[in-house]
């Protein structure tokens, strides 16, 4: 347990300490491959509060979305198992359940999805069905989670979709997921998600199927909605632009692990661990002609073979040597501002 | 939806033109010539040559072509080499019995093939799921022949439970269906097993796919996943392979007619081209190629009814 | 970040592998089971052994033999004689030779006409790619037997008719196969540097195209024999494939349309169905082998 109530308090006077809206302890979700067990998420935690805003981000591998998918249950049954750790979630009757306990298709997690935790996928053409319209799909989810009848539920619909900046919405809901654009057919995935009027919403790599101009307009109709609503976000992705501009904390995930965690002015300014700094110096920002791309050296490492100390030290260029072995701890090295590594242990 | 008709219709035509042309050819390539055999056996050699110059067969290929497909047209589909008689009335005797025979056929095909074909694929690599599958290989690897030559056998003159052919002297629907069991269930079992493999994939394949993550997080119940999102949309595929499987269906009920004796289509087509009587051949053919392109323009049709994807393209 | 091992700017090859780890741990021998494995080494046996039949079989197939008609199996045959006292197993195995030549031959004429035609079509379009793609469509369409049956009534039966009438029936499948590649591979932009560079259009077929259409190649292979198999059968027994002396598994199976033989004399038929079964099965099961290798899409 690292996010204390003083450091919040510290930071932002404002807000009231209410609750933790999601509280994830070392989650642990492994795939039992014939290969061998692939550790996609190894001790996450991190807290989420409601009109807070999170973002997962690192390089494909990391765990990120299997993190989400971990909180919404959908893993693949077959294979994919959460180990360890517990999911707590605040739901809006006031309850607070461990999703980890649940049955994924049971009744009481089925009622949590949709109504209460939403999920917006990162491609927008494969996640509609392509024989229905958009107007079915989304009253579905209406008609499943709240109690309205369906003209009510057709009438939200189309509401929804002139909120997420959808022209002509009473067209748009008697049409099919391929007749929209990339950028429209976002949207109505968007107002999909939001239409059960969820607490939570994760947002996994919404952006990235979208050209750069339409990027920006879906995160700030994102950013918009969350404040509009007072959800909490979780958004999901490898752009560390994004992540700057969109969200309040960040968590930089590497190999199933986060390695540095803090508000996002922090991190980005001031980062302290050797994968953050080398992303960060990765980037090329504009205008910078003639520099040299800083590329971080090697490779991912094979994840059936991972060493039981820090994911990062084959590539880290300060690698202590104790952490080939050891995992390194946790370290609050600024109120706030997480780190997991041996640098700073001393 | 009248413009993709439409546009469909334009390939129709010329395929269907080639395709006649192609069998006149075979007519002309073979002994006799084409003028005796739309009059028929008894007619004098003198009405023949007049038939002939009518018809304008002496003169260049296409055009005596364009004579035959005339005369095809107008309703004279000619006589037969081997025995004279008139190909229009056999046919109109024999077409029904095939389609019954097909028609039963499919539905069993349809039903038992599907049905187990998402049974399968709904309980992923148990025991019945493999079973299925070995079925359903076992099913597409043995001849239609060889599983009617077993049916007979065991069926007909072992156990004495049903006839072993031809379609019965008394008239009446239990002697037809007593008669059509065995053919049909042979052709259905070997049909069905195609569609049972391919449901399956279908099946697998769309339960895959993202929007079925997404119904689940929408919080909906199991079972209307598996079935609105996921079978729907797998039945797309599975109604097309059905539609351009229906050629072998009529492959496979020619082989299966001549096993049990089924006086349809299928024996009238193997005597005539075993001995070599060209009319015959090519009324056969065109009738089964015509209705084939038919029923394939039907099955776009139906396509873009149920897949709106295929609508606008 | 991911890929070949980046030191400053050199990158370091790995020595390759010896050629059995390398299979090993390739894609093919992942999905091998133990269903797969038998099928191959089943179908290789019988390949061999077909092939070789005038060395390893016991007696001529056309030896008549009166005073041994109809003969149950013994030791001295193993499957007993047919009604001319010939030896069945005899029989057998060089009706499975002729039935294996017409089908193997015959797919591999059409994949030679569908090659070719198919790459030829995709890489010049034009009038050329129109009127095949139509003609393609017409062969596709058609129910396979009725277009063997008419060909058969033109061309007469006999082992080479049926080999190319194969070809021609067979060759529409391949040929979309392959312009549908050489499309693809059009729109390639290392394609538009060989061209650019004038390289002929026999080299891009050789060195670019078979190499990447070889997956799907060997499965529409597969498949083409195992239904080449249970089409000749099923000429042949019609009388309209293989014609007699000759023996094949399918006019072996037509000694079975008397009802007295299907009845009494099992043996003299159900050994060659049983034959064709088995066979198909096995070249499915590993045509389905290689479409698990060549379409990973995790479905099985």
């Amino acid at each position: 347990m690292y996010q204390t109530h003083a450091a919040q308090d510290e930071r932002d006077l404002t807000m009231n300490s209410e609750p933790e809206l999601l509280s994830v302890r070392n989650l642990k979700t492994y795939f039992h491959t014939y290969r061998g067990i692939v550790k996609a998420v190894d001790g996450v935690s991190f807290d989420l509060r409601r009109n807070r805003s999170l973002g997962l981000v690192g390089e494909t591998g990391s765990g990120k979305s299997m993190t989400a998918f971990s909180i919404m249950r959908l893993l693949p049954a077959k294979t994919a198992r959460i180990e360890e750790g517990s999911i707590l979630f605040r739901a809006q009757n006031g309850e607070t359940v461990d999703l980890t306990k649940l049955d994924p298709f049971g009744s009481r997690m089925r009622g949590l999805r949709g109504r209460e935790i939403a999920l917006i996928f990162q491609d927008s053409l494969s996640a509609m069905n392509p024989v229905y319209t958009i107007g079915f799909q989304i009253t579905e989810n209406i008609l499943q989670n709240s109690e309205v009848s369906r003209k009510q539920a057709r009438d939200l619909a189309i509401e929804l979709l002139q909120q997420v900046g959808i022209n002509a919405p009473e067209k748009r809901i008697r049409q099919y997921p391929h007749e929209l654009s990339g950028g429209m057919r976002q949207r109505a995935l968007i107002a999909l998600a939001l239409s059960a009027r969820p607490s939570l919403l994760i947002a996994d790599e919404p952006t990235t199927a979208l050209d750069v101009t339409v990027q920006a307009q879906i995160l700030r109709l994102i950013r918009d909605l969350q404040r509009d609503t007072e959800m909490g976000l979780i958004l999901i992705t490898h752009d560390m632009g994004v992540i700057a501009q969109t969200v309040d904390d960040v968590a930089v995930m590497y190999m199933g692990d986060i390695m540095e965690y803090g508000d996002v002015y922090t991190v980005f300014g001031n980062p302290k661990h050797p994968y953050t700094i080398k992303l960060i110096e990765s980037i090329i920002p504009l205008g910078s002609r003639g520099k040299e791309l800083q590329p971080i050296a090697g490779s991912i490492p094979d994840p059936l073979q991972l060493n039981p100390g820090c994911k990062f030290y084959s590539r880290c260029p300060w690698r202590q040597p104790e952490s080939e072995q050891q995992p390194p701890p946790m370290i609050e090295i600024e109120p706030g501002h997480f780190v997991k590594c041996a640098l700073y242990a001393r | 939806m009248l413009t993709y008709t439409t546009r469909r219709s334009l390939i129709f035509i010329p395929t269907l033109f080639v395709l006649t042309f192609l069998l006149y050819l075979s007519i002309e390539a073979g002994p006799g010539d084409p003028a005796s055999f739309l009059l028929g056996p008894d007619v004098p050699t003198s009405e023949v040559q007049r038939l002939r110059h009518e018809m304008g067969l002496d003169r260049p290929l296409l055009l005596r072509y364009g004579a035959w497909l005339r005369q095809f047209a107008m309703g004279n589909w000619g006589y037969s080499m081997l025995d004279g008689a008139s190909i229009k009335g056999l046919l109109l005797t024999r077409i029904p019995r095939t389609l019954a025979l097909m028609g039963l056929s499919l539905a069993l095909a349809v039903v038992g093939g599907v049905l187990l074909g998402v049974i399968s694929a709904l309980h992923r690599n148990s025991v019945v799921d493999n079973a299925l599958t070995f079925v359903g290989l076992l099913g597409i690897s043995t001849p239609a022949f060889f599983t009617g030559l077993l049916g007979i056998l065991f069926f007909g003159l072992r156990w004495g439970l049903l006839p072993i052919g031809g379609v019965g002297v008394e008239p009446g629907l239990w002697t037809a269906l007593r008669h059509m069991i065995l053919p049909a269930g042979v052709l259905g079992f070997r049909t069905g097993a195609e569609y049972l493999r391919y449901t399956r994939g279908a099946m697998l394949d769309a339960l895959s796919k993202d929007y079925i993550a997404l119904a689940h997080s929408k919080g909906l119940p199991v079972w209307r996943v598996t079935y609105v999102h996921g079978l729907r949309t797998a039945l797309i595929p599975v109604a097309t392979i059905i539609i351009l499987g229906l050629p072998s269906l009529v492959g496979g009920s020619v082989i299966v007619e001549q096993v049990f004796s089924w006086p349809g289509m299928g024996t009238m087509l193997i005597n005539a081209a075993r001995g070599q009587d060209f009319p015959v051949v090519m009324a056969v053919a065109v009738i089964v190629g015509v209705a084939l392109l038919v029923s394939s323009l039907l099955a776009d049709l139906m396509l873009a009814i149920i897949d709106p994807r295929v609508r606008l393209g | 970040m991911e890929g070949a091992t980046a030191e400053g700017a050199r990158i370091t090859w790995q020595r390759r592998p010896p050629l059995l780890e390398r299979f090993r741990s390739s894609k093919y021998y992942q999905s091998l089971t133990w269903i797969t494995a038998t099928s191959i080494i089943f179908f290789v046996f019988v390949v061999a052994v077909s092939t070789c039949a005038p060395l390893v079989a016991p007696y001529n197939p056309s030896t008549v033999n009166l005073k041994e008609r109809v003969a149950a199996p013994s030791a001295q045959h193993w499957l007993g004689t047919d009604n001319l006292g010939r030896d069945m197993f005899t029989r057998l195995l060089f009706g499975t030779r002729s039935s294996l030549i017409v089908s193997i031959g015959g797919v591999l004429l059409a994949g030679v006409i569908g090659l070719v035609i198919g790459a030829i079509s995709g890489y010049y379009g034009g009038l050329f790619d129109q009127i095949w793609l139509r003609v393609s469509e017409i062969f596709m369409s058609f129910p396979s037997l009725v277009l063997l049956l008419v060909f058969v009534a033109v061309m007469g039966p006999s082992m080479l008719n049926i080999i190319v009438i194969f070809a021609i029936t067979k060759w529409a499948t391949l040929y979309r196969l392959v312009r549908a590649q050489i499309f693809s591979l059009r729109e390639e932009e290392f394609v538009e540097a060989l061209r650019a560079l004038d390289i002929k259009f026999v080299s891009i077929v050789f060195n670019h195209l078979i190499p990447n259409t070889l997956g799907p190649l060997a499965v529409w292979f597969t498949l083409e024999v195992a239904s080449g198999i249970i089409q000749e059968a099923g000429l042949s027994f019609l009388g309209l494939g293989i014609q007699p002396p000759m023996p094949s598994l399918g006019n072996l199976l037509s000694a079975a349309q008397d009802l007295r033989i299907l009845r009494d004399y099992p043996w003299l038929w159900i050994a060659p169905g049983l034959a064709v079964a088995f066979i198909t099965l096995a070249i499915n099961f590993i045509g389905d082998w290689m479409r698990d290798v060549s379409d990973p899409r995790g479905t099985r």
